[in-house]
């Protein structure tokens, strides 16, 4: 068994939170308010000596880079946001950002769109049967999937069938995206059972 | 007597049905217990196949070492995906470290920042290999995007100083280094939105080589990355970092974790197909 404290605090913790399992109980909620509470008191330490010292504080101390006032009132307009009638003013800071979050629109479409679209084109059947197989699932995927989402036609006849499969497929999707889930979850649950055992009670290795 | 007879077993019957359908979700939860806590005492063997991308992402670092050339990693996961996403962390790092590759580690997530800087200096601690020198993490920046953009220019528009306080121009590791060209491979490990940002603001403007390490939950999120050639790799829970791990030749985390992995599937699968057949043994039932 560890002798460490701050493993038996993390097994302690790791129990209290599965003892939800069992019903809700003031254990459970201790564990999660700790949680929530050293969650956001570690934030503002990381950020104050990973960000605000070396890149604000510093320069503008040490290094006299007054220009960095400029970007410090900026900030501190944000804190406006608390007051109901100086609000308005933490729109400022917040127009810049917006202002740049713009850049992401053409960058998302060529990322998420358009390479996407080409591949889908230029897909290659290859030599093997696998390779073909692939190709053609990704084609008639890609195809029956957009046609199931085209709402302009009715989906009767041939539309109507090629919907169908594009439905199918995507409840195909589905499933697998929920098989990953599960295996997800159970990782997570293996991962804390690894340190009770191993880390804390030392009875695996 | 007989037709009296055959109504108390239906109803005898339609009791059990009911009693096993409705069964306390406690009693499933034990059952889970068990089946993910026996294998780490039994230690059965899984057999683990590589799969291509997996494999392509080991390829890449194999030939990083061959170039001479350094790695990235963001460490973008905190504790919450910890179990899933450590052990690819710990086997990419083992990997590049056993083949002398250099190391620079960067985070966008604050609540992962010790966890990456701990994982860092404790696997390089294995294999000898020193702060600044064979490896580095900067530590935590906001503003993703900026970042990334900036990487493709000069590391030293973003990061001034590394996790512990050190200049950048006074790391001999970061001598050589200006942006992503001086990488051969680009490695993202998270549980977020974080890797499609490196695709947006990183892979399509600068093309580099990059592969993914994320949760099973968002994998199918990525697999058209792979297809369209934005990503080279892809690594998705815990499977895959075993496969690495096997790829490697070094157990961890992820390898251990497979056994519990499957006992767990089939406990699940087991549970889904008797509650499915009971279902349809009541409805036959109300049917009568």
């Amino acid at each position: 068994m560890s002798t460490n404290p701050w493993i038996w605090i993390g097994a302690i913790l790791t129990l209290l939170v599965f003892s939800y399992l069992w019903k809700e109980n003031p254990f459970y909620r201790l564990a999660e308010h700790v949680f929530v509470g050293i969650s956001v008191g570690y934030l503002v330490c990381i950020t104050w000596f990973n960000v605000l010292k070396p890149k604000l504080f510093n320069p503008l101390i040490i290094d006299h880079e007054y220009i960095l006032i400029i970007p410090f009132i900026i900030s501190i307009l944000m804190l406006f946001r608390f007051s109901s009638k100086h609000g308005w003013i933490s729109f400022w800071p917040l127009a810049f950002l917006i202002g740049f979050s713009g850049y992401a629109i053409p960058a998302s479409i060529d990322a998420n769109m358009l390479k996407q679209i080409q591949a889908t084109v230029n897909v290659s059947f290859g030599n093997d049967f696998m390779s073909i197989l692939n190709a053609t699932i990704i084609l008639v995927g890609t195809l029956s999937c957009l046609i199931y989402f085209y709402f302009s036609i009715p989906h009767q006849g041939v539309i109507g069938r090629v919907a169908k499969l594009g439905s199918m497929l995507l409840m195909i999707s589905f499933g697998a995206s929920f098989g990953f889930t599960v295996m997800a979850r159970i990782s997570l649950l293996i991962g804390r059972i690894l340190f009770l055992l191993r880390d804390w009670l030392g009875v695996v290795h | 007597m007989t037709t009296m007879n055959k109504s108390n077993q239906d109803t005898e019957s339609k009791k059990w049905l009911n009693f096993i359908l409705n069964l306390d979700k406690r009693i499933v939860y034990v059952f889970m217990f068990f089946a993910v806590c026996l294998p780490f005492f039994l230690n059965p063997v899984v057999d683990i196949k590589s799969t291509p991308r997996v494999q392509s992402a080991f390829d890449l670092v194999e030939e990083a070492a061959k170039n001479h050339k350094a790695i990235m990693i963001g460490f973008d996961y905190d504790p919450s995906t910890l179990a899933e996403l450590q052990p690819m962390a710990v086997a990419f790092l083992r990997h590049a470290f056993s083949k002398n590759v250099p190391v620079v580690g960067i985070n966008f997530l604050p609540n992962g920042t010790s966890l990456a800087a701990s994982t860092m200096d404790q696997i390089a601690k294995e294999y000898g290999k020193k702060n600044g020198e064979d490896y580095v993490f900067m530590g935590y920046l906001p503003q993703p995007t900026l970042v990334l953009l900036n990487l493709g220019e000069d590391i030293r528009k973003s990061y001034k100083v590394d996790y512990r306080g050190i200049k950048v121009d006074d790391i001999p590791l970061l001598k050589n280094i200006q942006n992503y060209n001086d990488f051969h491979l680009v490695i993202c490990i998270s549980g977020t939105r974080m890797p499609s940002s490196y695709i947006v603001y990183g892979v399509n403007r600068y093309n580099f080589n990059y592969v993914a390490g994320v949760t099973a939950v968002s994998a199918t999120e990525y697999y058209p990355f792979l297809q369209s050639g934005q990503m080279k790799g892809l690594l998705a829970g815990m499977k895959s970092a075993a496969e690495y791990e096997s790829m490697a030749g070094r157990l961890g985390d992820g390898m251990r974790g497979m056994a519990s992995q499957t006992w767990g599937h089939i406990t699940i699968i087991i549970f889904i197909i008797i509650g499915n057949i009971l279902y349809y043994a009541r409805k036959r039932m109300d049917v009568k």
